[in-house]
């Protein structure tokens, strides 16, 4: 009888752990409109029209009021290498991860302020991630255990200036909930600025670049309750600054954007005091539209953190935090707008 | 102490008056460009001009088969299309027989646009081509923009960035209003992309079209034409036949799509 509580207790504090590592190695961000405008629409379509003095005037409809919305379902199913971020080699509970979302966004008008183009955003999603790793000889057999749902809300401004460069602000509401035990395993508010500039490199190259600042307020199951405060539940809590480079380029049909970013990161609560990182991914996404609203894709990404400080037994961090991981997976996308 | 102020105001204001009254001078030119002086009445004699040349209120300015010619003064910008007539009333008054021409201005003022048929008063800033059409009236196109333009019998409009306002009749109203794409006609507009110095505004034509962008619901498989009479406006269907209910037929792209694809 001890012996199967004793493994279930091994077994619920393991889950735990991977449920912290895995939201800790978990990248949560604003939408970046610009960017994704950029990526999803670098092709034009092809309409020789001859010059003329005056040019051509193709005749437009336009909303009166600016306000628009659109939906969506995307999934997303991947190879990942690591896909908990355990600290250490690669290969790591090589798993095929499925992720469906549904997403959808409002655009709140278009305020003209003469130099710039102020845009009110609000959005959501709701996705649901599935692993498929199976293996008797782990701690954890099956880690399906781990399958959560992740429930989004944001509130966005973006202001566009006529120089190119945009900016944004906003706060974005994220949480995990398993599917196991049907509770709450994390939370968080991320307030966050940004900039981005898009600018053309050649007839179809196009580069883009992003910087972002922000800071998250987390709330996740203190490890060892709350008589030891070693763990806290704000542990995971962290300022971070990021800088993006993509460039689109446009082929025939297809768009390929390769992708790098550097994010650095600050820790200084419970368990994690005085802790930095730098996370480091490289990525390309292949895009072929089907249609304007039906989207195939192909995406690959390889990140890398190292993170630097000692916690309070004065052991270094990146024995627990350092890791690697590789994604190569494949979607497909639906999208209405109206 | 009062004196010199006097002296001053009455300075500025002479400096004022005359640079807003004085005649814009030809700065870059292209082609053929023939002129008439209209003070003499009694012959019409036409004589080719160039650089420099004044460009005052009794030349009649026509340009040639690949004429071209553009007059930059401290306030504004004038480009005069090819095949293209009329006269530099002023700096701020201009008389187009026909062709078309662009002006653009960073400073907010009055300006008067006038054809065979119909005038109209522009109050602000902006990038505008006008188009002479065959009823007589005008084409108003503003690139980007603030202000109104008002008319002697269909009152005072805001202007839009690509919202294109047909001006006829005398006494002048407004016809109908078109919503056109900025980005097509930028790409393919000789008035904006045929002279050697770019335009100041070209920033706020890039928000103008990322506005429009932002509104898109869809776009018309058609070019407007000319207007013939009041009443008629010549539209040129292009695409599939069966496109052709008059219902937006292309969805939206992005808007670094618009800006840096090839369309």
């Amino acid at each position: 009888m001890n012996t199967h509580i004793s493994i279930l207790l091994l077994s619920a504090l393991v889950t735990y752990g991977q449920t912290q590592s895995r939201v800790d190695s978990t990248s949560r961000s604003l939408p970046s409109p610009v960017a994704e405008s950029a990526q999803k629409s670098s092709k034009g379509t092809s309409s020789d029209v001859e010059s003329s003095d005056t040019g051509a005037q193709r005749p437009l409809l336009l909303k009166k009021s600016g306000f628009s919305a659109s939906f969506g379902y995307d999934s997303n199913i991947a190879y990942k290498q690591n896909p908990l971020g355990a600290p250490g080699v690669l290969d790591q509970q090589a798993d095929a991860v499925w992720v469906n979302k549904f997403h959808g966004m409002a655009k709140l008008g278009v305020y003209d302020l003469d130099s710039s183009v102020l845009t009110p955003f609000v959005g959501g999603a709701w996705a649901m991630t599935d692993y498929t790793y199976k293996n008797s000889n782990e701690a954890i057999p099956d880690l399906s255990v781990l399958n959560h749902n992740t429930t989004t809300a944001y509130l966005l401004f973006l202001l566009q200036h006529e120089s190119g460069w945009a900016f944004r602000a906003g706060v974005m509401y994220s949480n995990d909930r398993s599917v196991e035990s049907d509770t709450e395993e994390y939370k968080e508010f991320y307030p966050s600025v940004g900039v981005t500039k898009a600018y053309p490199l050649s007839d179809n190259l196009l580069g883009v670049l992003d910087a972002s600042v922000g800071s998250h307020y987390g709330d996740i199951e203190d490890a060892d309750g709350p008589t030891s405060s070693s763990h806290t539940e704000d542990e995971l809590d962290h300022i971070d600054a990021t800088l993006r480079y993509s460039i689109i380029y446009s082929l025939e049909t297809l768009t390929i954007t390769p992708t790098y970013s550097v994010s650095y990161r600050k820790y200084d609560n419970g368990f994690n005091f005085d802790r930095t990182d730098v996370l480091q991914n490289i990525g390309v996404v292949i895009q072929y539209p089907i249609s304007d609203s039906f989207e195939l894709s192909l995406n690959s990404d390889y990140s890398k953190r190292v993170s630097d400080g000692n916690d309070e037994a004065g052991d270094s961090y990146d024995t627990l935090y350092d890791f690697k991981k590789f994604d190569l997976g494949a979607g497909l996308s639906l999208t209405a707008s109206f | 102490m009062i004196y010199i102020k006097i002296s001053l105001i009455a300075a500025v204001s002479t400096a004022a008056f005359f640079l807003s009254a004085s005649s814009p001078k030809i700065t870059y030119k292209h082609g053929r460009i023939d002129a008439v002086d209209l003070s003499d009445k009694d012959k019409f004699d036409p004589y080719l001009i160039d650089v420099n040349t004044s460009l005052t209120k009794d030349l009649l300015i026509a340009t040639g088969v690949q004429g071209r010619l553009e007059s930059i003064t401290p306030k504004n910008y004038w480009r005069l299309g090819r095949d293209s007539m009329g006269t530099w009333r002023s700096d701020t008054d201009f008389w187009l027989h026909s062709g078309s021409l662009l002006f653009c201005t960073e400073h907010a003022q009055s300006i008067k646009f006038s054809t065979r048929e119909s005038n109209a008063t522009f109050n602000g800033r902006g990038t505008i081509i006008l188009e002479a059409t065959k009823n007589g009236g005008f084409k108003f196109i503003p690139l980007e923009g603030k202000g109104t333009i008002t008319t002697a019998k269909g009152g005072t409009k805001e202007i839009i960035g690509g919202r294109m306002l047909l001006v006829l009749g005398k006494p002048t109203y407004f016809g109908d209003a078109y919503d056109i794409d900025i980005m097509l006609l930028l790409k393919s507009s000789r008035l904006v992309n045929s002279y050697p110095t770019s335009l100041p505004t070209f920033k706020k034509m890039g928000l103008a079209i990322y506005i429009q962008e932002l509104k898109l619901k869809g776009k018309y498989d058609a070019l407007i034409g000319d207007a013939t009479t009041n009443e008629n406006l010549e539209m040129w269907r292009f695409g599939s036949a069966k496109k052709s209910d008059g219902k937006p037929v292309t969805n939206k792209k992005g808007i670094f799509g618009r800006i840096f694809s090839s369309d």
